[in-house]
């Protein structure tokens, strides 16, 4: 199929299936002692809809990401799993039809925005690629959209920034220049991995606030990746929270951060909070992530669960890992003691060897 | 002379040294640094007339945006940087005229954690021994004692031995920091300056490294001064606060009165950015408006006045005193009492054009300007 006149192609209305990621597994072929870096993860994002990935670092949230785009670091390879973006499976697409989906129907929104901007290259040049490549306007049709977009963003003075190197730049209007380059060509899919974390609270809000306009305005949907919670409260529809590349909770966001039922997810949020208890300790969650992936059989938070150490250990935490199950009709959680819809689930996963 | 030596500090006060000055102060400290290209004395005002002081056993903060001279403090006060004028006493000596022998027997009781763990250890030194370093270079022990000094070490910060002999590349950003701060509390320290200790980690290691530090505060009974961006954590950890804007303290007060009555415009935005759950997102960003001016020229008048909603033409030209608002709270703002009220609550942004004359209301609510 000639993916140009794709771009062309009604995406699909809000509250449609954008994006389905189905037991994505990413692993490293080469080394078959390393356990997979994302194993087996599900889910789905909406035309429309703000989907936030939270996690501590090392649990796969990039990881997912990246393999959205198809730019894993080499060595890592998608060994499972299908992601059907629109319908099609990105993961079987050749890289001709790939680059047409970069840039183009998704756009990516990286931490470090003045690492990511070419430093040799003007900042106009740069925001004008996305149109140039996908769109094929002229320069002069390009340069005024340019224009146009960074006075979106919130650039003071577009017609005197455009011309500026990115070392001109301060963080927070670097960040606003990738905003501006990654909707220029109008994509369906912003993948949004922690847009805000190098920079100052006063502009990490600045910032939020505008992506939060700029996805309203244009029904864009959104993958934000992210280990602040209260980005989450401010941006997201849906949450999942991951810990050693699987997903371990999902959910409305209200719901999740109101009453979340795995342990890991209510961890997170009473670390978040930075409340001292009586003792002046703030809560913390024992020990680290690092060698979850390695436990061979049995829940893979169960050495820094809360409600196991507080003796509420269920038979099958120490042998069997549990299922994603939903549970309240609307969230899913992966843990023994949350009490399922069914008593059956129809996903049953287990530990392979 | 004889020289300072901290070690006989105890004694040293006990013979009369001046008792009532706070532990730590810090007068009218200015650092320029002067900008290659430009001969008649062009600089960036770094930190521009700073003083506070920090009383035995307390946590002083440090808040402000990247660029407002937070670690340039730092870095003046340990020396690592000299400073362009102003006085820097830690118990009761000036720390900026020190030298040669006096200076080194100083550095053993001030010590600093960096942000960056990563950055702060040498990647191709083990971790025992980039955390020997400073004990043998201030002669303690012998390297078998400085060995178990530092295995007992790495257990105080919760590590176990098996880390003596890692790398740093074998070790998270969490154990790193544990790492750092093992190293700097070594040589027993009196102050304590912690750079952005927490912010390269993640939400859980940062409550543990907050712990750890409240811990090993009680434990040495230090003194710190604590620099961060983000005023939940310092919120926790601070007994008292000051706020920092291009190169100037511009409010300073007690932790409690600086949440419940925060009296300058910028801590009003600055607490209402941090804490985006209590404030949301619309009443947060519309606090402040555009960007941080450079501090090679900072702006005439009061220096936030280009980025206040509430600024007036006044603020333009006079240059803003600090005010004392109310007992131990110090503001840099002269329409301090005139601001509404409780403008970090809620929405102020969304009623201006409304209500309350004699407040003074936002000029202009947005961010996109």
């Amino acid at each position: 199929m000639e993916k140009s006149t794709s771009a062309a192609k009604a995406s699909p209305h809000p509250g449609e299936p954008l994006l389905e990621i189905s037991n994505l597994r990413v692993s490293v072929p080469d080394a078959p002692n390393v356990k997979p870096i994302i194993d087996g993860i599900s889910l789905h994002i909406n035309a429309g809809e703000v989907v936030a990935l939270v996690g501590e670092s090392g649990s796969g949230k990039s990881m997912t990401a990246l393999s959205l785009m198809q730019l894993l670091p080499t060595g890592l390879t998608t060994t499972a799993g299908t992601i059907k973006f629109d319908g099609e499976d990105i993961l079987t697409m050749s890289q001709r039809q790939l680059n047409h989906l970069r840039g183009g129907r998704i756009a990516m929104l990286f931490q470090q925005p003045q690492a990511m901007l070419d430093p040799t290259s003007r900042v106009g040049t740069q925001v004008a690629e996305p149109i140039r490549v996908h769109r094929h306007v002229d320069r002069t049709t390009a340069r005024a959209r340019v224009l146009e977009l960074l006075g979106e963003v919130g650039i003071p003075d577009p017609g005197a920034r455009v011309d500026c190197f990115s070392y001109e730049l301060s963080g927070g209007m670097a960040q606003r220049v990738m905003i501006a380059a990654a909707l220029s060509a109008n994509p369906d899919l912003l993948i949004a991995d922690e847009p805000t974390t190098a920079l100052d609270v006063t502009v990490q809000a600045q910032i939020l606030k505008l992506l939060d306009d700029e996805r309203r305005k244009r029904k864009l949907a959104v993958l934000l990746i992210t280990h602040d919670l209260s980005i989450v409260s401010a941006l997201a529809d849906r949450v999942a929270v991951m810990y050693a590349g699987r997903i371990v909770e999902e959910g409305p966001t209200q719901q999740i951060l109101k009453s979340p039922q795995h342990p890991y997810t209510k961890a997170l949020i009473q670390c978040s909070l930075l409340k001292a208890d009586s003792e002046g300790n703030l809560f913390s969650i024992p020990g680290g992530a690092a060698q979850a992936r390695d436990l061979e059989k049995g829940c893979r938070f169960l050495p820094r669960c809360g409600t196991a150490a507080a003796g509420n250990l269920h038979e099958q935490c120490t042998h069997l890992e549990p299922a994603l199950d939903s549970y309240n009709d609307c969230c899913k959680a992966r843990c023994w003691a949350v009490k399922p819809n069914r008593a059956h689930s129809d996903v049953h996963e287990e530990r392979r060897p | 002379m004889t020289l300072y030596d901290p070690i006989e500090r105890n004694l040293s006060r006990d013979k009369g040294t001046d008792q009532s000055e706070p532990f730590v102060v810090v007068q009218d400290l200015v650092k320029h640094y002067p900008v290659p290209g430009f001969p008649r004395g062009r600089s960036v005002k770094s930190v521009d007339g700073v003083s506070f002081t920090i009383k035995e056993g307390e946590i002083l903060g440090l808040v402000g945006e990247s660029g407002c001279g937070k670690s340039t403090i730092a870095r003046v006060l340990m020396r690592l940087t000299p400073a362009t004028s102003g006085v820097a006493r830690v118990d009761a000596r000036n720390v900026l005229a020190m030298k040669g022998e006096e200076l080194r027997r100083m550095r053993r009781t001030m010590q600093l954690v960096f942000q960056d763990p990563f950055a702060a250890l040498d990647p191709r030194m083990k971790i025992g021994e980039s955390m020997e370093v400073p004990l043998a270079q201030h002669g303690i022990g012998h390297a078998r004692e400085r060995r178990d000094l530092v295995l007992r070490m790495l257990s105080d910060v919760g590590l176990d031995a098996s880390f003596y002999d890692r790398y740093p590349k074998q070790c998270s950003g969490g154990q790193l920091q544990r790492v750092v701060i093992g190293r700097a509390l070594l040589l027993k320290p009196w102050f304590l300056v912690c750079d952005e200790p927490t912010s390269a980690l993640d939400a859980s290691m940062r409550t543990q490294i907050l712990n750890l530090l409240t811990d090993l505060k009680r434990r040495f009974s230090l003194t710190m001064l604590m620099i961060s961006h983000d005023l939940r954590v310092m919120r926790y950890m601070c007994d008292r606060i000051a706020v920092m804007y291009l190169g100037q303290i511009v409010e300073i007060a007690d932790r409690d009165e600086l949440f419940e009555n925060p009296r300058h415009p910028y801590t009003r935005a600055l607490i209402a950015s941090s804490m985006l759950e209590e404030s949301g997102l619309n009443s947060s960003a519309g606090l402040l408006k555009g960007e941080a001016p450079s501090p090679l020229h900072p702006p005439s008048g009061c220096r936030f006045h280009t980025r206040c909603i509430y600024a007036r033409e006044a603020c333009s030209h006079n240059v803003q005193e600090f005010i004392q608002a109310s007992q131990d709270h110090h503001v840099r703002c002269q329409f301090w009492d005139q601001l509404e009220e409780g403008a970090t609550a809620a929405s102020s942004a969304d009623g201006a054009g409304l209500e309350a004359p004699p407040a003074l209301r936002p000029q202009a609510a947005h961010v996109a300007a």
